[in-house]
């Protein structure tokens, strides 16, 4: 016969497992849902830090294919305030609006056309022996918002736009229409990053040498204002 | 001995003072340009006067020295360039138009280098190929032809690099995707003859600056020409091709004129 006492255990351990196997249940279907809102969001890039809501002015440098043009034109849009962020939302912006079929300076490409972008703050220097950089602590890495300026004050950066390959490829060919696109985008960058000085392509993070057979896209590139007037001489 | 210095100068010798200047000038420029010095006396600047007018007249007639044009039909062999329809490529209609230049060239004295006259010629011709070929031509002018689909109407480009001062260039070793900076003035100059040039012929032409390998390299007075479809005719048509060939050729013959046309010594790989 078993003892009272062990079976009074026996039903204690045994409504103890049930209760606990019951909360890791709940536990379990909690995280499914969570995961699932977050994978289902539709925000591509984090929120970053600081992000706000509120629109701003930002200078973009529109292409004209008819007119032969590059003319500045001021749009609200909303930014966040991290460099290398808010330079990708410019440029992915004015790339979608040369994406639309009724642009005076049509692209057409399939998903986006920046993989990434970065900022290198110059001259170019060769890392510092180790114990040199022993003493400095201070590195430059990313930039932070306030580095950022800070830094830019002495030398300026080098912006680097890590374009997708599916986007050059898909490039129309000519010298007037690469012209047009890589003018209209270092006219864009020189108008709402002064600290920018210099300006680099890569294409899926290789060098390519045209970007569609004709423009040079292989060479460091002064920030500057591309503004283009009407040369168009017509009879 | 005022008369006496006039006499030297006209058979192009120079004498101390204001000779030299006159001198350094016609190698400057390629014929004698007059500047008027506080030294000179009036019977001298009147023989510098006359050698100025005599001595240009006299080189013309020497056949040997028929300027010569550089005509790069850009593509050719593998690489095609632009769609400018379903089945025609660029390379076809760029070397098109340069034999069709060419022709007009020569009937107006000009000698003609092309990179290459047939499309499929082109096949072992690489980028730096061409420069060397048109760097060793000794052309007053280099044209790099080109055509497209999609921008209407002619395109003049010069090469974005910064001008420099040849002056200044001196002995420094030239870069040589950087070695048309010398040029880029003198390029910028027949950029905006051909522009004036190819409006007169009634047709829609824009002139900016740009990046492009095959103008970087080169040593001489150069531009791009990208020839863009009209309302109502694309770049393979012949009668728009012929329109701007003519443009093209009567601004060259302007241009073997203009003190700006000169030759380098070719910078080669
Ligand atoms: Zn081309």
């Amino acid at each position: 016969m078993i003892p009272r006492y062990q079976r009074i255990l026996f039903l204690a351990l045994m409504t103890l497992s049930v209760l606990m196997a019951g909360y890791l249940w709940r536990v379990h279907q909690r995280t499914i849902t969570r995961l699932n809102s977050i994978s289902n969001a539709a925000t591509p890039i984090e929120a970053p830090n600081g992000a706000t809501t509120q629109t701003e002015a930002v200078t973009f440098l529109m292409a004209d294919d008819a007119a032969g043009t590059i003319t500045p034109s001021d749009r609200q849009i909303a930014l966040p305030t991290e460099p290398t962020i808010r330079l990708r939302a410019i440029l992915e912006r004015l790339f979608s609006d040369y994406g639309q079929t009724d642009s005076p300076h049509p692209l057409k490409f399939d998903g986006t056309a920046i993989a990434d972008v970065f900022f290198l703050p110059l001259p170019l220097t060769p890392p510092k022996p180790p114990e040199a950089a022993g003493k400095n602590t201070e590195e430059k890495t990313t930039p932070s918002p306030t580095a950022f300026t800070d830094m830019a004050a002495r030398n300026g950066y080098m912006a680097v736009i890590n374009l997708r390959q599916s986007f050059a490829d898909a490039h129309p060919s000519g010298v007037e229409v690469e012209t047009l696109t890589v003018l209209s985008v270092l006219g864009t960058v020189h108008a709402n990053f002064p600290q920018v000085s210099r300006i680099r392509f890569l294409v899926d993070g290789k060098t390519r040498p045209t970007l569609a057979g004709h423009f040079s896209l292989d060479r460091v590139y002064p920030s500057s204002d591309t503004t283009l007037q009407s040369t168009k001489e017509t009879p | 001995m005022p008369w006496t210095r006039a006499f030297f100068l006209l058979l192009g010798i120079p004498t101390e003072e204001c000779g030299v200047f006159i001198a350094e000038n016609a190698h400057r420029w390629g014929s004698p340009t007059l500047h008027r010095q506080k030294k000179c006396s009036k019977p001298a600047l009147f023989a510098a006067a006359v050698a100025a007018v005599l001595l240009p007249a006299a080189r013309a007639q020497t056949p040997a020295q028929a300027p010569i044009i550089l005509l790069d039909a850009a593509h050719g062999g593998p690489d095609t360039g632009a769609r400018l329809t379903e089945k025609l490529p660029e390379r076809d209609v760029t070397i098109a138009f340069a034999n069709r230049l060419q022709s007009l060239l020569i009937v107006r004295g000009f000698k003609v280098v092309l990179t290459h006259t047939t499309p499929d010629d082109a096949a072992n011709l690489t980028g730096d190929g061409r420069v060397e070929l048109a760097n060793r031509s000794g052309a007053i002018a280099c044209l790099t032809l080109h055509a497209s689909g999609n921008a209407a109407g002619v395109h003049i480009f010069t090469s974005a690099l910064p001008e420099t001062e040849p002056a200044l260039q001196g002995s420094k070793p030239v870069l040589w995707n950087e070695a048309q900076a010398p040029w880029v003035t003198r390029s910028l100059r027949l950029a905006s003859e051909l522009q004036a040039a190819i409006s007169r012929s009634h047709t829609p032409v824009t002139n900016h600056r740009t990046w492009l390998a095959a103008l970087d390299s080169l040593t001489c007075p150069a531009v791009a020409i990208e020839l863009g479809p009209l309302d109502d005719a694309t770049a393979q048509d012949p009668t728009y091709q012929q329109r701007v060939a003519e443009a093209v050729a009567g601004a060259l013959l302007f241009w073997r004129g203009h003190p700006n046309a000169v030759t380098g010594a070719g910078a080669v790989r």
